[in-house]
């Protein structure tokens, strides 16, 4: 029998001679030219384009005509969408929430602040190339609707920022190549530019921005399965000083910018500790927490143990405590529901509940209520755990924009928790992946939605 | 025919930046979205390489650029009209040996992404840094495609034998 390596590689092959059949007897497009493009000399490249695309339309078989809009062109006006106070949303139930005033879009930043909701970048604009946005919106909850953001100081190279509350500034990093930062102050309403923290990029694998409860900002570089750079870099901002500090560095295994063995699965914050959850291990996995404390500008390691545990999630709790949960099962690829609780202070490692649903890759991780860690399951349900009660709450799928319940939610659409509530500000659908698209698709013109959470109508 | 500065015209310009990575940006968003699809979202996407030679000229990965502008050009086109992915049938092994699940039924069943990776590695003999490269991704997450793919795929076709 061939090996499957051998089977790609004639099959790589036989997809060429598919693709130079597709090629040459694709249909003419609107002005003679073929898809095959080869361009004839002096064409305007406006017109080409235009005629290009007009052309792809109709080999789609489709009705109408995709023309490439300028940015923003398409802005939407703001709805009359009312803001209805928590206390009388409806419990355990998504609402309609006034939308942002900017184009719908995902990967984007959202902060909740102490007086309302901060959203800025993502992905992608209309143009052809799928740029960054780089504009935002703040809602205010005191007048119950959003502003625009003034422009930022910051490039839109990536769409995927990060940001952080200190209790008087959005602190928010972004950057494909270095790293650039700025501030957003909703009292001022205006931005300033920041001194940037070191590092290739703002988001690479796991990296994160936590606020501590010093008014601090942590940094949190952490690489996922890099191969070359595998590991941890912590640096603290202090705003009164516009000052970055680098952290003490972790245990070898996780140091930072070399060939390390571990690789970093996720990382939370909890209190003043930064954990981080890592595997070393070609596959089954051997897990361990390691707890920076940014007050003590010490490491701790707990080893979790050779677990058949792979990619769990990590939540902050009470305490300085860490709740692991979900994942799959290295041995089968099967969802896995164990949950563990972790407390580096005492070494202990003790379990939890099982995760009554599967976890299907959150869309947020790592809003701690002061009694609840909460997360958007990727199948569109809200799930919490209690650790004082040891309890799971599993809650209504968020709708769609007819509002039926949605069976997904795109991957990496932030959700904050606010006044009480669960808001999700621009969501997207994530239909199944069906045919092998990746499910990535169904931007809704413009929705936004609220969840009052209510353990006990639900529990 | 126009000579720009530089002495190079516009279609030596075009042939330089996007013709030398036309068949790679082809062969990726094949492997992604199908041969119709695939083949269809290129010409959009070499077509506005066309309109924005100069922004392409300076840029540091056109090919993984012009992919993103193919991945767009696809996503808009699938909103507007699901299509189902298109592959060709295996082939034939040339010594007989039978195969029991067509190789490009199994890749439809692995994610994109893992499609992606394992049709340009193993396919096409890409190296892992080229595959990033072209899809303007991590090196890293190449290596994760790959590994996870390849197990997935060998589950699909080889149940009995596959590691586990």
């Amino acid at each position: 029998m061939p090996s499957v390596e051998e089977r790609l590689q004639r099959a790589a092959v036989t997809l060429d001679a598919a693709i130079d059949e597709a090629v040459a007897s694709a249909p003419s497009r609107a002005d003679g030219t073929q898809l095959s493009y080869r361009l004839p000399p002096g064409r305007d490249r406006r017109r080409f384009t235009v005629a290009l695309v007009s052309a792809a339309a109709i080999v789609a078989g489709v009705v109408g005509v995709a023309v490439v809009a300028g940015p923003n062109s398409d802005r939407p006006e703001p709805n009359d969408v009312p803001v209805i106070p928590v206390e009388r949303l409806e419990p355990n139930t998504w609402t309609p929430f006034p939308p942002p005033p900017i184009e719908p879009r995902f990967q984007y930043v959202a902060v909740a602040t102490d007086s309302g909701v901060f959203v800025w970048g993502g992905c992608c604009t209309d143009s052809p190339a799928g740029d960054f946005f780089r504009d935002g919106a703040y809602f205010d909850a005191a007048s119950g609707s959003w502003r625009v953001l003034p422009e930022s100081p910051l490039d839109p190279d990536r769409g995927d920022a990060i940001a952080a509350w200190t209790g008087a500034e959005v602190v928010v990093l972004n950057g494909n190549d270095g790293i650039q930062a700025a501030a957003f102050d909703p009292a001022a309403f205006s931005w300033r530019a920041l001194t940037a923290p070191s590092g290739d990029n703002a988001t690479s694998g796991s990296s994160e921005l936590f606020a501590l409860p010093d008014g601090r900002i942590a940094f949190v570089i952490a690489i996922y399965d890099d191969g070359l750079r595998n590991g941890v870099h912590v640096q603290i901002y202090d705003p009164s000083a516009d000052q970055w500090t680098a952290a003490a560095g972790p245990r070898a295994e996780l140091s930072y910018g070399v060939a390390v063995p571990a690789s970093v699965l996720g990382v939370a914050t909890s209190d003043a500790n930064v954990g981080v959850l890592s595997v070393i291990g070609p596959d089954c996995s051997t897990l361990s927490l390691d707890t920076y404390s940014t007050t003590a500008d010490s490491w701790t390691t707990t080893p979790i143990g050779t677990t058949d545990w792979h990619r769990s999630d990590i939540a902050g709790i009470d305490g300085g405590r860490f709740l692991l949960s979900g994942g799959t099962r290295c041995s089968t690829d099967e969802p896995d529901p164990r949950a563990l609780i972790v407390d580096p202070s005492t070494g202990s490692v003790d379990p939890a509940a099982d995760v009554p649903i599967p976890l299907v890759r959150g869309v947020l991780e790592g809003i701690w209520t002061g009694q609840w860690a909460i997360r958007l399951n990727g199948d569109g349900r809200p799930l919490a755990y209690d650790p004082a009660g040891d309890r799971w709450l599993v809650g209504a799928s968020v709708l769609d924009a007819s509002g039926a319940a949605a069976d997904t939610v795109i991957w990496q659409t932030p959700v904050v928790w606010f006044d009480g509530q669960l808001v999700i500000a621009s969501p997207g659908y994530e239909r199944a992946d069906t045919d092998g698209s990746g499910g990535m698709c169904c931007f809704p013109e413009r929705e936004a939605w609220t969840y009052r959470f209510v353990p006990d109508a639900d529990g | 025919m126009v000579i720009e500065s530089g002495g190079e015209s516009p279609e030596q310009q075009f042939d330089r930046v996007v013709g030398s990575v036309e068949r790679q940006v082809r062969r990726a968003l094949v492997a992604r979205y199908g041969v119709d699809v695939g083949v269809e979202t290129t010409a959009d996407a070499v077509a506005w390489g066309w309109e924005h030679l100069d922004e392409l000229d300076e840029m540091k990965n056109p090919a993984g650029y012009l992919f993103r502008v193919g991945q767009t050009a696809a996503r808009r086109l699938r909103r507007l009209s699901r299509r189902d992915l298109v592959f060709p049938r295996e082939p034939a092994h040339p010594d007989f040996v039978p195969l029991d699940t067509d190789l490009f039924d199994a890749l439809r069943r692995v994610s994109a992404d893992q499609r992606v990776a394992l049709i340009l590695v193993h396919g096409y003999g890409f190296s892992y840094s080229e595959a990033a490269e072209v899809l303007d991704t991590s090196v890293a997450a190449i290596t994760n495609h790959i590994h996870r793919g390849l197990r997935r795929v060998r589950r699909i076709l080889e149940p009995d034998n596959a590691k586990r």
